[in-house]
């Protein structure tokens, strides 16, 4: 059962961190990403996709593609994270693809209400670079895995099936600094926009 | 009521008046005010510049001087740093001293004694604003703020808290002697504070420790600005004989002309 | 060679500006942390448990072992340090493997303690800081003078002043005004360039998990990320006082440093780093290396400072010290600045080389202790530390015998009646309209800048003495 007050506070709290949140829970998804797409990004561009194989949404490319971005998909395999074709990423050619992307699409592996934060894995099947690199970052958050401490979300770290990631990134707002006169900007190496949508859990 | 007064080595030295203003109000309020007269210092000048040895001298003194008497007579202080000093620090100075605790749990600030004490009501009138300066040990050692501001306010004062109030003077006891440049700053900091509350209607700035006060009234003074600048015993020892007002709070509070009267 | 107090105090008070920029900023942070405790009536809770999973953590030598062991359980490498001679050894040890030229950082005050970025250049290893304000004060060639914000002491249009001039060695495009904006994007696009091509990041850790291994970096920039992320290589340079025992301690752990430094919940980033990359995961680097700084610490450890090993480094000391307000961090003259720096620079070195600190930069207010949210009784020991100077015979003999002469004549009401009677004779020399204007010793430092009412007519103690002669006799 999804319980609503942690929805309620992550949604409150995630929009005064940020302002960009839409939840596309029983509404059309594609509708509801042109919606979030709209607040997030300025112009449409090259967008960096990692696919979550515990998350997919097979028409993200072409929807993408609909609203005039330039899909570039990153799939977990066996073998290593593939391209749309299925050929094999290269290190070096994924660094330069999402540091030329507009926008980073990625999954949250899970939320914290209370201090309106969304983690994202960086391991086998999760990246983190999409989360960093590009002005901007989308997140896809299932409604379900919202908690409502952050003590909540880090005890479930020890039951992933694939063990501890090698990173676990809390996004907590924008990329922001007040290193200059302790004056709030954002956006200094990392994204200065950041969104979620929330989708159901199925 | 008895009641044993902590004087305190500045006012007796430098600022006797306020003293004698406490008596007056303490007998006021119908305490029989006693004064141990072998007090001297608190120690706390040796102790914060690390000669502990010498400090705990001087603290076995103060429980020499005090323990003589009237042993459970509430003991008051009319400085929140020295009375902190006792309470909080001599512990480890004399805790082994039997005599102690009974000393420790009878000294309080001047302003706790009169809330618990309340005297005459103030003559009606208009409320007097005055800028008030909470020390730092009265505010984070003794843990009383609001304390002493309630007791003006009972006066026919209106205490304002200075914007940040919870910035140090710069007194800091020998402090603003080792390092006057410093300590100056703070002062000007502080001072800068006070003439926006004077610009906002204070007539004073009082505060319930002569050593921040007296640093703040000597740098007023050697810049040509004086002000009035009172202890909260003088407060209410004016208020008790008459409606507060700013030409009573000018004429007891102007630097300088304090000893001359 | 560390400049004298005097010189790096008159530096200090002549800059006006400084001064300002400080007034303006300070306030904000510390009000930031009061209304963040306001807003989360069950924070409090949360700090005490850090605070004493804390303590426990410092007192427990077998963590950093522990910590070890998981690291390299996880596929990373893991070492202990005595001090930066050994860290910056190991560091150009691999850069010699790898044919390594290029190094990213990202905040660290251990490296800054280590001078780790001097090392580094006199073996021709290039690094480039990339947190904004550190940026700032590389390219400016200065030392941080806050612990949060280490650019804190310049104001935008100097910082632009510095980027222009950097802009021109760079042989690129100059900021064109001194908009925050625009210089933010100045930093963001000439470090963007040095993230994707460097060879080696290097990190410090704001925690370190004994159980897991797990390293934790707190940050809102997102540089941090990169510095990890983007080069084949990652050296976290970790206190050895950060490892914690379990990660069920972060729970209570993660937000202390941002609610106490700026009053958020959490940072932008909260990253936790428990091994390289995996095999078939092309993100993150290939090394991991976490290597524990002793650099003094051990000498604190089983001592009455112990607890100033529970530091987070969270700033909130900073943020409300009145001598900071006034001063800023380089009047310290010391990596560590603030409240906190001035118990640790002189525990991590020696009295003898900073006692000027807990001396000279406290007036014992205890506004530090109240923000601290390991309630690390500074005060108490600057204190002690002050009483350690006397007994090594750091102060002058003059400042000694004064204070030893006035405590003795104070012992007796006799001495202390006398001390009074002397200073009426002598105060005749400096009275002039009624107020003393100099003075001798102590009083001198006083009369230097403030008037003093002299020595009253009648003290309290004579006035009462005659009143009872007057009452009983």
């Amino acid at each position: 059962m999804v319980e609503s007050r942690p929805i309620e506070e992550f949604t409150a709290r995630w929009r005064s961190l940020t302002g960009i949140f839409h939840d596309a829970r029983g509404q059309d998804p594609r509708t509801a990403l042109g919606k979030v797409l709209t607040d997030l990004v300025p112009e449409a561009g090259p967008a960096l996709v990692f696919e979550d194989p515990g998350f997919p949404v097979p028409d993200m490319a072409e929807w993408l593609m609909g609203f005039g971005y330039e899909p570039i998909v990153v799939r977990a395999s066996a073998a290593g994270p593939v391209d749309v074709d299925g050929l094999p990423w290269e290190r070096k050619n994924l660094k330069e693809a999402a540091a030329r992307a507009a926008l980073g699409i990625s999954t949250g592996a899970w939320a914290v209400a209370h201090t309106g934060s969304v983690a994202v894995y960086g391991d086998r099947d999760h990246g983190t670079w999409p989360s960093l690199l590009p002005p901007a970052h989308l997140i896809l958050l299932r409604a379900d895995s919202i908690y409502a401490t952050l003590g909540d979300g880090l005890r479930r770290l020890h039951f992933e099936p694939g063990g501890l990631p090698p990173e676990v990134k809390l996004i907590t707002g924008p990329s922001s600094t007040g290193d200059i006169e302790g004056q709030p900007v954002i956006g200094v190496h990392g994204p200065a926009r950041v969104g979620v949508l929330l989708v159901d859990a199925h | 009521m008895r009641v044993r007064l902590f004087v305190t080595c500045l006012i007796d030295i430098f600022q006797p008046e306020t003293a004698k203003a406490a008596v007056r109000i303490l007998e006021r309020r119908g305490a029989q005010v006693s004064v141990p007269e072998a007090q001297t210092c608190c120690g706390q000048f040796a102790y914060n510049a690390g000669y502990r040895d010498e400090a705990t001298a001087l603290a076995r003194h103060f429980v020499e001087a005090f323990a003589k008497d009237e042993a459970d007579a509430p003991i008051v202080a009319l400085s929140g740093s020295c009375a902190a000093m006792v309470k909080e620090i001599y512990p480890e100075l004399v805790g082994d001293d039997p005599r102690f605790p009974a000393l420790h749990d009878a000294v309080s600030d001047l302003s706790e004694w009169l809330l618990e004490n309340p005297g005459p009501a103030a003559a009606g009138g208009e409320q007097i604003p005055v800028a008030f300066h909470t020390g730092c040990h009265m505010r984070r050692l003794l843990g009383l703020s609001d304390e002493p501001k309630d007791v003006l306010r009972a006066a026919g004062a209106e205490p304002r808290t200075l914007r940040d109030a919870d910035q140090c003077c710069g007194f800091g006891g020998t402090y603003s002697m080792s390092e006057p440049e410093v300590s100056t700053a703070m002062a000007e900091a502080k001072l800068q504070r006070f003439q926006e509350a004077q610009l906002e209607g204070a007539a004073a700035l009082v505060g319930s420790d002569w050593g921040c006060l007296l640093h703040m009234a000597g740098r007023l003074s050697r810049t040509g600005r004086d002000a009035p600048v009172l202890h909260l015993a003088d407060v209410v020892d004016l208020a008790d004989t008459g409606p507060l007002t700013a030409g009573r709070l000018r004429e007891a509070g102007t630097f300088g002309r304090r000893g001359e009267r | 060679m560390r400049e004298a107090w005097p010189i790096r105090r008159y530096r200090a008070l002549q800059d006006g500006e400084l001064r300002r920029t400080l007034a303006r900023v300070l306030p904000r942070m510390a009000e930031g942390r009061v209304r963040a405790y306001e807003d989360d009536p069950e924070a409090e809770v949360r700090r005490v448990r850090a605070r004493d999973r804390r303590r426990e953590a410092v007192r427990n030598p077998g963590l950093v072992e522990r910590a070890m062991a998981a690291i390299e359980a996880r596929g990373g490498r893991a070492a202990q340090v005595r001090d930066g001679e050994e860290a910056a050894a190991y560091l150009i040890e691999i850069a010699r493997r790898r044919g390594a030229t290029r190094v990213v950082k990202s905040k660290s005050m251990v490296t800054e303690e280590l001078e780790l970025n001097q090392r580094l250049a006199a073996a021709g290893i290039e690094v480039r800081e990339t947190d904004l304000g550190e940026y700032i004060i590389q390219l400016a060639g200065e030392r941080p003078s806050h612990i949060l914000a280490p650019a804190i002491h310049r104001n935008r249009s100097q910082v632009k002043d510095v980027f222009v001039d950097a802009a021109t060695g760079f042989g690129v495009e100059a900021p064109a005004s001194d908009d925050l904006d625009v210089l933010t994007a100045f930093a963001r696009r000439q470090l963007r360039a040095d993230f994707l091509s460097a060879d080696i990041g290097v990190t410090g850790g704001n925690f370190l998990v004994a159980e897991t291994g797990t390293l934790i970096l707190i940050t809102n920039e997102g540089n941090a990320d990169m510095v990890t992320t983007l080069p084949e290589v990652h050296v976290a340079l970790v206190g050895m006082e950060k490892v914690v025992e379990s990660f069920e301690d972060l729970t209570d752990l993660l937000p202390v440093p941002a609610m106490n430094g700026v009053g958020r919940r959490l940072s932008s980033y909260t990253t936790m780093i428990s091994g390289p990359r995996q095999p078939g995961q092309l993100e993150g680097p290939e090394e991991f290396h976490v290597l524990f700084v002793d650099n003094g610490r051990s000498q604190i450890r089983g001592t009455p400072f112990e607890e100033v090993l529970t530091c987070v480094r969270c700033g909130a000391c900073y943020n409300v010290c009145p001598v900071f307000r006034q001063v800023g961090g380089h009047a310290y003259g010391s990596v560590y600045g603030g409240p906190i720096g001035s118990a640790l620079t002189p525990l991590l070195s020696s009295l003898r080389y900073a006692h000027d600190l807990p001396e000279s930069l406290c007036t014992l207010c205890h506004a530090c202790v109240e923000a601290c949210p390991m309630d690390i009784d500074l005060p108490h020991h600057f204190v002690a530390l002050r009483e350690q100077a006397v007994r090594e015979g750091l102060k002058p003999k003059g400042v000694s015998l004064t204070y030893r002469t006035w405590s003795h004549w104070w012992e007796s009401p006799r001495g202390y009646r006398r001390s009074i009677r002397l200073a009426r004779l002598a105060q005749r020399l400096y009275e002039r309209r009624g107020r003393l204007q100099g003075g001798p010793g102590l009083l001198g430092g006083w009369t230097r800048t403030r008037d003093m009412p002299p020595v009253a007519r009648e003290t309290f103690g004579e006035w009462w003495e005659r009143q009872e002669e007057r009452r009983h006799g």
